[in-house]
């Protein structure tokens, strides 16, 4: 199968001389549905970070879709980051706004009509169990309320690609289960999933594809 | 250009209370800066003033030939630092005379033939004329007709070096003035962004293009420029006006009103503090972008 992405000895030093990953090499293929996981500090966040281009690589590049990710000019890189949808560890919300405002952003910003933005954004809150929801400012919300907030605005847009950084990490049993499930459809619906934990029970059972990661190397590239 | 507009409002619709406070500050920033700058262009315009009036005298003989007189003053009007020559006949002299003495009896048998009449030479730029007053004058004193010529050398002098004083203070005080305002109107500018960080950097991370975000903020900077001037300048215009009032006949050379800034004045000082604020909001913006 064709790949969407591909890393070729990807390495990440902060200064003066942290070395955070070191000689990363892995293929995605497109729709695949793969695991990172390693204990913290491992540089799960990290390697994200380097594939949306929130950051840029020491040395080694990135391939998103047979491109180069050192090739995106400035004005390229948020036409990007429109195929690669992110959930951050930490939201990244805008906590004095409504969930709808926070869902809506990731379409208002391609100038999407209105109408069409208020009927995808509350399609995907009822779709991630956020219905009623909409008006509520998000700073009200609890943590996986929080959570599925970042999911829906990361997938509204229909990504090519999903970063998911301990997606679960605040979320209890039922609701894990619960976005884990949300996780499967959207890959069962082409979605290329890349998710990042530290909580093997995630994908344990699962016959998904699993790197492990430990203190910035890959253990089984 | 209506989705700018439309952003725009959107933008200072999230924080209305920090753009009006931003736009308040900036504008007492550059009232002060715009009032004292007027107010060193007044000194120094003041002391060209006083230095006007201390003109040549050039006294006449006493039933001079009026042809000589309008020959003398056609020479002197010649000479290109004369701005002005005006003629005091000997009947006027009197009348300065009895304006100046209280008691009449002092001058009551002074006959006007008496009296000489005089040139008033006025100068375009006394300051400039000044190192060659002394030659002007000498050589008018031999003029046929010409009893004696006079002039405030020292007070010239003395002028002059007020005025380059002012000159001196004015430069050095408009520029530390203007230094503090430029820091004020970009740490204004870049506070206000730095609340909206966390936003710009959402905003920027789920693929708005750097104009999306900073199209509109520029843009309200730009206003916010607009408008502080607008308030700034109106603020001291209505205070020169009160000051042509409250010192209005402090000052014996002093007779009009003080001067406002000119209209290119005006739209150079107002051109400048929006170029200061979009310029201060796009590296503001542009540091909270993660591209």
């Amino acid at each position: 199968m064709e790949d969407i992405l591909r890393l070729e000895r990807v390495s990440k030093v902060y200064k003066p001389n942290i070395r955070a990953l070191e000689d990363i090499s892995f293929r995605v293929a497109k729709g695949e549905f793969i695991f990172i996981t390693g204990p913290s500090g491992s540089g799960k966040s990290t390697l994200l970070n380097l594939i949306f281009r929130a950051e840029k690589p020491t040395s080694g590049e990135i391939f998103f879709e047979g491109r180069p990710l050192s090739s995106f000019s400035r004005k390229e890189i948020p036409y990007l980051r429109r195929k690669i949808g992110f959930v951050f560890q930490d939201f990244k919300l805008l906590e004095n706004r409504t969930v709808f405002e926070n869902v809506a952003i990731s379409l208002e910003i391609q100038d999407i009509p209105e109408g069409e933005i208020k009927y995808r954004v509350l399609k995907i809150l009822k779709r991630l169990g956020l219905e009623g929801k909409e008006s509520q400012l998000v700073r009200q919300l609890s943590g996986g309320e929080k959570q599925r907030v970042a999911l829906a605005r990361a997938v509204i847009n229909r990504p090519r690609l999903l970063l998911a950084d301990e997606p679960t990490g605040n979320l209890d049993a039922r609701r894990t289960e619960e976005v884990m499930e949300i996780f499967e459809d959207l890959n069962a619906e082409g979605t290329t999933i890349i998710l990042a934990t530290h909580d093997q029970s995630l994908f344990v059972d699962s016959h998904r594809r699993v790197l492990v990661l430990d203190e910035g190397r890959l253990l089984n590239p | 250009m209506r989705k700018l507009f439309s952003r725009a409002a959107k933008e200072f619709r999230t924080t209305p209370g920090t753009y009006i406070a931003a736009t308040l500050i900036i504008a007492l920033g550059l009232t002060v800066f715009s009032f004292f700058g007027l107010m060193y262009f007044n000194l120094i315009h003041f002391t060209e003033q006083i230095a006007r009036e201390l003109v040549l005298n050039v006294y006449l003989a006493p039933k001079t030939d009026p042809v000589i007189t309008q020959k003398l003053i056609n020479e002197i009007e010649k000479n290109q630092l004369v701005a002005q020559v005006s003629f005091v006949p000997s009947t006027k002299v009197l009348e300065e005379l009895k304006h100046l003495f209280e008691d009449q009896e002092l001058v009551k048998d002074i006959k006007p033939d008496f009296l000489p009449p005089v040139l008033l030479v006025s100068f375009k730029d006394p300051f400039l004329a000044l190192n060659k007053l002394k030659d002007f004058s000498e050589y008018l004193s031999q003029k046929k007709g010409v009893l004696k010529v006079q002039f405030a050398q020292s007070w010239l002098v003395k002028l002059a070096n007020i005025k380059k004083f002012l000159e001196i203070f004015s430069v050095s005080g408009l520029f530390l003035v203007g230094l503090a305002t430029i820091f004020v109107i970009s740490l204004v500018v870049r506070l206000s962004l730095a609340q909206r960080q966390k936003e710009l950097e959402v905003l920027s991370l789920v693929g708005a293009t750097p104009g999306f975000i900073q199209n509109p903020l520029i843009f309200l900077s730009g206003l916010q420029g607009l408008l502080a001037s607008g308030i700034s300048l109106t603020l001291v215009y209505f205070l020169k006006t009160y000051l042509d009032k409250a010192i209005k006949g402090f000052f014996p050379g002093f007779t009009g009103s003080l001067l406002f800034w000119e209209k290119w004045q005006l739209i150079s000082l107002t051109l400048g503090v929006v170029l200061l604020c979009v310029t201060a909001s796009y590296g503001a913006s542009r540091r909270y972008l993660r591209y």
